[in-house]
């Protein structure tokens, strides 16, 4: 387990909307609702956190629209939304 | 793709400490039965109860008032009341009280919204001008009071909050850290005492990944604003630390807590707490001459 961690050099490899897109790219939308393109896949959950510096046990991830788990494979194409799980009340 | 070690379909979750995969409806099931367990182990509800739950609209609070309601009908006589304590926090509390005032609409249950306002003549934010290091004590003591004032008011026999296994655990390592045995003590489920109502904690096994999953696969799950007095807790880093506790050896919760329990038996009768007494100026019960919150008055108009 390597969180938290500085933004990896491989997620650099961003593409705004739009652009040109590669054979390999998956969309993901951060607790904060920044939209990033990741031109990675396929990786699991557990993986994308862990590279994100996300602590897993803070969010919760769905894959187009669907909640998964920490062993789900996301994908090309794939809309990854991580979402934080606010605390107190 | 997982799959839920139950069924077979597409898995939702992962639980680390029975090492099972379960997809939305065997967590949804899962979840309620270890609720309807936990209440019916501890005894916290009986028939004809009035339960107050204190919904604040976030998301331990929602699934407390998703879960009671589907058990009630295993209670007979019992009834559900909900109340919310508007502190006063611009910005942050009209959304909660929003979610708060659909969900009861929407389950049917009783509402009542009372404030700081209304308790001590101010919101927190005017409140904690100048004092918001003290942000969670001072809204600690006063949600307290509102609470127990409206369940009361509601003609409650017990009150029930959405404090989840992540917050026991962090409750007892909190205490442990300041070597505050009574404390520790204190914090127990249920009250004992005739001076106060009962508060009793049915998710208290639950953990907070998993109310939020349970809530997300119903379509009950909505991202609200955090509290902007969060990054002032305390409890901010002892979190942390047991987040990471929790994720590198599952089970570190729940042993922390049942570990509280192993103390409490060990206590049970001995003069570790401190003796009651009434507070001199509104004779609610408390440990000193003053109650917290007559304290907090007076220091407040200093």
């Amino acid at each position: 387990m390597k969180y938290p961690r500085p933004w990896p050099d491989r997620h650099r490899d961003v593409y705004a909307p739009g652009m040109p897109r590669s054979e390999a790219i998956m969309k993901v939308i951060l607790p904060d609702q920044e939209v990033r393109v990741l031109e990675q896949a396929p990786v699991t959950v557990r993986d994308l956190l862990n590279e994100l510096g996300i602590h897993p046990l803070e969010v919760i991830v769905a894959k187009n629209g669907v909640l998964v788990p920490e062993q789900a494979l996301l994908g090309r194409d794939d809309e990854v939304r991580i979402i934080r799980i606010a605390h107190g009340g | 793709m997982p799959r839920c070690d139950l069924c077979g379909e597409p898995a939702a979750i992962f639980q680390p400490v029975t090492r099972r995969h379960l997809c939305g409806t065997h967590l949804v099931r899962d979840v309620e039965e270890r609720v309807r367990a936990a209440v019916a182990e501890t005894g916290q509800i009986r028939p004809g109860d009035r339960i107050a739950v204190g919904l604040s609209g976030g998301k331990d609070s929602t699934a407390l008032l998703v879960i009671l309601s589907r058990l009630l009908p295993l209670l007979p006589g019992a009834s559900l009341v909900a109340i919310t304590v508007d502190e006063g926090i611009a910005g942050y509390r009209a959304d909660t009280i929003q979610a708060a005032a659909s969900l009861t609409a929407r389950l049917g249950v009783e509402h009542r919204l009372v404030s700081f306002e209304d308790l001590i003549g101010s919101d927190l934010d005017t409140l904690l001008a100048g004092r918001e290091e003290q942000a969670c004590t001072i809204c600690g003591i006063l949600r307290k009071k509102a609470l127990a004032d409206a369940a009361r008011t509601a003609g409650a026999t017990a009150i029930a909050t959405g404090h989840n296994l992540d917050d026991e655990a962090q409750s007892v390592l909190m205490n442990a850290f300041r070597g505050d045995l009574p404390r520790l003590l204190r914090t127990t489920g249920t009250g004992t005492s005739a001076d106060f109502l009962p508060r009793i904690k049915p998710l208290a096994t639950i953990s907070e990944k998993e109310i939020a999953a349970y809530l997300f696969v119903q379509g009950f799950f909505t991202v609200l604003p955090e509290c902007p007095y969060t990054k002032y807790a305390l409890r901010a880093g002892v979190r942390t630390l047991l987040s990471d506790y929790e994720y590198r050896h599952p089970g570190t919760m729940e042993n922390l807590v049942a570990a509280k329990k192993t103390i409490e038996r060990c206590c049970a009768g001995a003069p570790v707490m401190e003796p009651l007494h009434r507070c001199r100026e509104c004779g609610d019960p408390c440990s000193g001459d003053l109650c917290q919150v007559c304290r907090l008055r007076h220091s407040l108009l200093e």
